[in-house]
């Protein structure tokens, strides 16, 4: 096939097959597109899993040992810096693609693998590495003996409709996302459609929001586009700042593209000509390939004024939001963007309503958007296929935690959680106990032992007080004490607030304060303390209630839900604490109490030279001694003994 | 009335698009707040406003949650209360505690709150908010730690006077609200209008007290301590105590001076017939010169400053007059020292005025004669009533006592400077002696034409008419500048603005009350004082002539034209 320049790709691309109603048809444009979308290569492709948590793992190293293998070898082979595909335990994950062979995934290389890896598989031999799978298909060449990559045990039980790109294309390119399907829907969304009946489309599909209250999005569309004003706005809420939630940052740097074309399908479908997408600054590298990508889209003539001759104006601009989680509420988000303080505002008036500068808004939350050209292209019927009776599509959670295949998966809804831990996430590893699901810090109660056959459905959650969150999904074991926990998650909720109304500023401080002391080490005779501990547990509940009652945003009413839940669901935990003075998982400091076990110990002095505070005493080649007053139970000893000589009381 | 919704088990009329605050205040139901503003939008900060509406999972706050069909409202179930109890007390857990040392002590929303809500013990034991005062401005002190950031006056700096001297800075609950790089309010572009304290529910903010200084000045012996008073004060004075215009009100206050140990009490009131004199004198030679656009009054100390920072460009088209209060210290330092063959040191000059920003001009530069400052001390009306109670003085049982001569005597128009509005009428009368032609010509002001609190009006000179706009409030002023150099407008000739809302009648130093005072009511005191006076324009107040010909005829040959002149120079601050 004759290589074409970058501009007649361009045109191909666009004439061809963006503005082509016969594409489907075409035999032969088919072939191309394969090419263009490297499902058939004509000379090998690596592809380098190069999102941030790949870079985290060393795929940096990794990538420029591949880059000097090559150039060393004077190989004439394609190097790509990939997204993620999800399975952060097995990163830096590489791809080799070789001319007729299938696809095939390794996991776990590091930069000294590199060079065995690279030997062994461009002489089409299996090097031995950590291999996740093969991309298996009908016109290429298997390889022998390696499984497919949805056999494995991580993918097996995903529905991989949001993360199909991720990982395997190269997530700037808008030719090999073209060539993948993209940019097709809204191609025909404003060549064929009205905004309306995009609406229509949505609403039919039964699209709920996926920021965690689960509003049905084609509702709140149809709802601006009714909104006669002169300007109407779209935002998307890219702002991920949960602890253990990151899979609106792995979709985006692994698949930019998709989000653009939801926004513009979005933008278009409420009539808003302008658009922002709110994302968090510490997000440099989605940051950077959204910028690209947004930049090679307007290239391609997808954005800007009067696209495809059509009469559609649409924009999008990327605005970085500074490091606020109360950004994430929409009315602090759209306070940030018109340059004031992020801090949220009474609702009503909603943003749909009065939203940036006074006008409709509509905010959208990453993963929703991501829903809708799928929704376009495929139709509502084939949306509402997938998921259960009652909520339809596919979860995104980032399993995290106490597991054994951290990453992103994507779930069907109606999958019990059960399933997810122990089938998708690989089962907690040393075999601990389990002890809760955390998911997202705004969710509610805790999945634990009892509530693990729950579905991932809307309406069970709120059954059971909690909610699908932002799709953080931290695995909690026995190894962690709860009260820890809370103490952590009250700690970020005082830190990230913003500060103004009164029960969340105040109210978390407090709540923080009482937990604090409830961990603080028992002093000596001190009635003031005892007095003031409990004196705080009694007060922590109802403290809680009001917080939760009162607040202004979801902030502030979701600060208080990890101490609501220890009191509910760990209750013995959290009394052994404030009555016994004992940490049950040994994780709170200030409450652990060491010794040496006289039999065990040798006398090699290694705890008395780790010790900070001086308080093991003894003489070399004789058992050691913990002064316990002295002791400020950080641990130190207990690391650095070699003979399990030294006990937690 | 439009429809109907359920209030604890009854029936109440609402309107439609009102908030649910605004219709259980109207049924008489108290509905504790402490962010919320009227005329502000609701921003929903202290939660104290909460209600339980049936079908709502949480709690609602009234004050921004508009009147829906069928609701079913709950304002005092236990759930509500114990909400609104616990929020005190978690706004109390770190306040100082120091009430007793409070400058709002009886006076404060948070105490009264606290005492509704039946807060017994102290539940939370928090550290101290450790933040230091700022005594820096000449005007308004400012407390940081006792602070509940409600953002009243953040909002009403920002969105009535436009200036932005304070916002918040920080977040979580290390959030204050603080003066621009944190350095201090006297280098800020704060204006001085003192609205913010008007607005503060604690003692967070108040003003420079400067009680302790006059008092000091009265234990000297070597020192006479002479006093004027502004006749917005006695305004102020009457409607606060409740006293009605047919007692002789300036007199109670000068008798409750001289009480606390005044040795001389003037009345101010020359000193504004002077001030609209010359600034009507200005006014027509300008006219006569046929010089384009408007001039701004310039006797309010907020807007000069405001003007000084933000829109240096106004500053040619100021009034180049002295406010009253440096007119009448000047004459005092000067002319008076003169007169009565005394040292200027040895004056104690204390202005009683409405308003805090009088403290920074008293001390501005240019109010100095020969290192001597004309003004010494500016009391507010508050701390002329603090002073009262330490001294022990009912005005009630008071004789009234005439003011001091030589300064006795005022026209109507020294009264129509206590409200926005009076000052222009007072220069239009002014001006109308001034340029009549005929005996028989009758000043007639046009019926004010009132676009969003900007006014206008017309007087008709022999075959001209003359336009005077008066205007209130920085926001509302700096907006209406803008419309008349957009529209390029030649028609109005003087533009009477005031930073404070409703002019002197609403000034920062004006008392703080559990119920509030309204500005409305003075302004009708000083309406109803005007109709008593026998001058009814400046001019017509005979001391005037006497004076400027004394002026003219003293050994230092000053022109009495030029004589109350100032000048005003552009500021550089932080903003």
């Amino acid at each position: 096939m004759k290589a074409k320049s970058a501009e007649e790709l361009k045109q191909f691309l666009v004439r061809q097959v963006l503005l082509n109603p016969r594409r489907i048809d075409l035999p032969q444009l088919e072939k191309e597109l394969s090419y263009i979308s490297r499902e058939r290569v004509s000379k090998p492709v690596i592809y380098v899993g190069m999102g941030t948590c790949g870079r985290i793992a060393g795929a940096d190293k990794t990538f420029s040992a591949i880059r000097e293998y090559l150039d060393d070898h004077g190989m004439d082979v394609d190097l790509v810096e990939g997204g993620c595909v999800g399975l952060c335990s097995a990163e830096p994950v590489v791809d080799v693609q070789l001319p007729g062979k299938a696809r095939i995934s390794f996991g776990n290389v590091y930069h000294e693998q590199v060079q065995h890896l690279l030997d062994e598989i461009m002489n089409h031999n299996l090097p031995e590495a950590n291999i996740i799978g093969q991309y298996g298909n009908d016109i290429s060449q298997s390889w022998e003996g390696v499984q497919q990559v949805e056999e494995h045990p991580f993918f097996a039980g995903q529905k991989r409709v949001l993360l199909d790109n991720c990982g395997l294309i190269d997530p700037v390119s808008v030719e090999e996302y073209i060539a993948r399907g993209g940019y097709w829907a809204f191609a025909d969304t404003i060549s064929k459609h009205t905004p309306a009946s995009v609406c229509q489309i949505v609403e039919d599909s039964e699209l709920a929001g996926r920021g965690g209250g689960g509003y049905p999005a084609g509702k709140k569309w149809t709802n601006a586009l009714k909104t006669i004003s002169d300007q109407k706005f779209l935002v998307c809420n890219a702002v991920e700042s949960d602890p253990g939630s990151y899979m609106n940052r792995v979709i985006i740097e692994s698949n930019p593209h998709r989000l653009i074309e939801a926004i513009l399908i979005a933008a278009y479908a409420i009539g808003a000509t302008k658009s922002f997408i709110f994302i968090r600054k510490e997000f440099t590298l989605a940051i950077e390939r959204l910028e690209k990508a947004i930049e090679n889209a307007r290239q391609y003539g997808l954005m800007g004024h009067h696209i495809f001759d059509s009469g559609v104006n649409i924009d999008i601009i990327v605005k970085q939001g500074a490091r606020a989680f109360v950004c994430g509420e929409e009315t602090a988000l759209n306070n940030s963007i018109e340059g004031k303080r992020a801090m949220p505002e009474s609702k009503p008036p909603y943003p749909s309503e009065k939203g940036l500068w006074n006008k409709p808004t509509i905010v959208n939350n990453v993963e929703t958007l991501f829903n809708v050209p799928l929704i376009i292209k495929n139709g509502a019927e084939w949306y509402k296929s997938i998921g259960n009776e009652k909520s339809k599509g596919t979860k995104l959670f980032t399993l995290s935690g106490k597991i054994k295949h951290c990453g992103t998966a994507e779930v069907e809804m109606g999958h019990s959680f059960r399933d997810i831990v122990w089938k998708i996430g690989g089962g907690i590893p040393n075999g601990k106990k389990f002890k809760a699901i955390v998911l997202g810090i705004n969710s509610g109660n805790y999945i634990i032992e009892e509530t693990l056959d729950t579905r991932v459905d809307f309406e069970e959650l709120r059954n059971i007080g909690s909610s699908l969150g932002s799709g953080g999904f931290v695995v909690v074991d026995e190894t962690i004490c709860m009260v820890d926990l809370a103490k952590f998650f009250t700690n970020f909720f005082k830190k990230e607030s913003c500060g103004k109304c009164i029960p969340c500023r105040e109210g978390t401080a407090r709540m923080l304060e009482i937990m604090e002391i409830a961990t603080q080490r028992p002093g000596k005779n001190n009635n003031f303390q005892t007095l003031e501990r409990f004196k705080g547990v009694m007060q922590l509940r109802g403290l809680a209630s009001v917080i939760k009652d009162s607040s202004l945003c979801a902030l502030g009413k979701s600060a208080p839900n990890a101490i609501l839940n220890t009191l509910k669901n760990f209750k013995s935990e959290f009394d052994t604490h404030i009555f016994e003075r004992k940490c049950p998982a040994n994780v709170c400091r200030d409450l652990r109490v060491f010794l040496i076990d006289v039999e065990k110990c040798t006398g090699c002095t290694a705890c008395y030279k780790k010790c900070p505070v001086d308080a093991i005493i003894g003489s070399a080649r004789h058992p050691h001694f913990i002064v316990e007053d002295k002791c400020i139970g950080c641990g130190l000893c207990y690391d650095a003994c070699k003979f399990n000589a030294v006990l937690i009381q | 009335m439009d429809f109907k919704i359920e209030v604890n088990n009854s029936l109440v009329d609402v309107r439609e698009g009102e908030t649910l605050l605004t219709a259980l205040r109207r049924q008489g139901i108290k509905v504790p707040t402490l962010c919320h503003m009227n005329r502000f939008s609701p921003t929903g900060a202290c939660r104290l406003c909460v209600v339980e509406v049936e079908g709502k999972r949480d709690l609602i706050t009234s004050c921004s949650y508009p009147v829906e069909k069928d609701m079913k409202v709950f304002t005092n179930t236990q759930r509500v209360i114990k909400a609104r109890k616990l929020i005190v007390e978690m706004l109390l857990s770190n306040h100082p505690d120091d009430c007793l040392y409070c400058e709002r002590n009886g006076n404060c929303e948070l105490q009264w709150l606290a005492d509704e809500m039946n807060v017994k013990e102290r539940k939370f034991f928090a550290r101290k908010n450790p933040y230091f005062p700022d005594g820096s401005s000449t005007s308004v002190f400012r407390d940081p730690a006792k602070c509940v950031l409600c953002s009243r006056c953040v909002r009403i700096c920002e969105e009535t006077q436009l200036v932005t001297a304070i916002d918040f800075i920080s977040r979580g609950n290390q959030i204050r609200v603080n003066s621009a790089f944190n350095k201090g309010l006297n280098v800020s572009s704060c204006i001085n209008c003192g609205q913010c304290i008007m607005v503060c529910p604690t003692g967070a903010l108040t003003d420079i007290s400067h009680i302790e200084k006059v008092q000091a000045a009265i234990d000297k012996k070597k020192k006479e301590v002479m006093f004027f008073v502004s006749p917005s004060v006695t305004a102020s004075m009457a409607e606060h105590f409740g006293l009605k215009p047919d007692k002789d009100l300036g007199g109670l206050v000068c008798a409750a001076l001289k009480k606390i140990g005044a040795d001389k009490v003037f009345d101010l009131g020359l000193a504004s017939d002077l001030n609209v004199e010359v600034e009507a004198r200005l006014l027509a030679q300008r006219i006569k010169n046929g010089a384009k656009g408007p001039i701004f009054s310039s006797c309010c100390p907020g807007w000069i400053k405001y003007v000084e920072e933000f829109r240096p460009e106004l500053i040619p088209s100021l009034a180049v007059s002295k406010s009253p209060q440096q007119i009448f210290g000047k004459l005092l330092k000067t002319w008076y020292t003169k007169q009565v063959k005394m040292l200027p040191d040895n004056i104690y000059s204390v202005a009683v005025m409405p308003c805090v920003g009088k403290k920074f001009e008293a001390s501005r530069e240019e109010m100095t004669h020969k290192g001597i400052s004309e003004v010494d001390a500016v009391l507010t009306v508050r701390e002329l009533m603090r002073m009262m109670r330490t001294n022990g003085i009912d005005v009630r049982n008071l004789e009234p006592m005439p003011f001091d001569e030589p300064f006795s005597g005022s026209s109507a128009a020294a009264w129509k400077l206590g409200y926005s509005g009076g000052k222009a009428e007072a220069i239009a009368m002014e001006l109308f002696e001034t340029l009549k032609t005929s005996a028989r010509d009758t000043f007639k002001f046009s019926v004010p034409k009132n676009i969003a609190g900007r006014k206008e009006s017309k007087v008709t000179i022999g075959k001209k008419t003359y336009g005077f706009a008066w205007v209130s409030g920085i926001e509302r002023a700096d907006s209406y500048i803008n419309q008349l150099i957009a529209e390029g407008r030649d028609d109005i000739h003087y533009v009477e603005v005031m930073a404070c809302l409703e002019g002197c009648a609403g000034g920062g130093g004006q008392p703080i009350n559990r119920i509030p005072e309204k500005p409305r009511n003075r302004k009708k005191i000083c309406q109803d004082m005007e109709k008593l006076n026998q001058w009814k324009t400046s001019s017509e107040n005979p001391a005037l002539e006497k004076l400027y010909r004394s002026i003219k005829n003293s050994p230092d040959q000053e022109n009495p034209e030029t004589y109350f002149h100032t000048n005003f120079q552009q500021r550089e601050v932080l903003k």
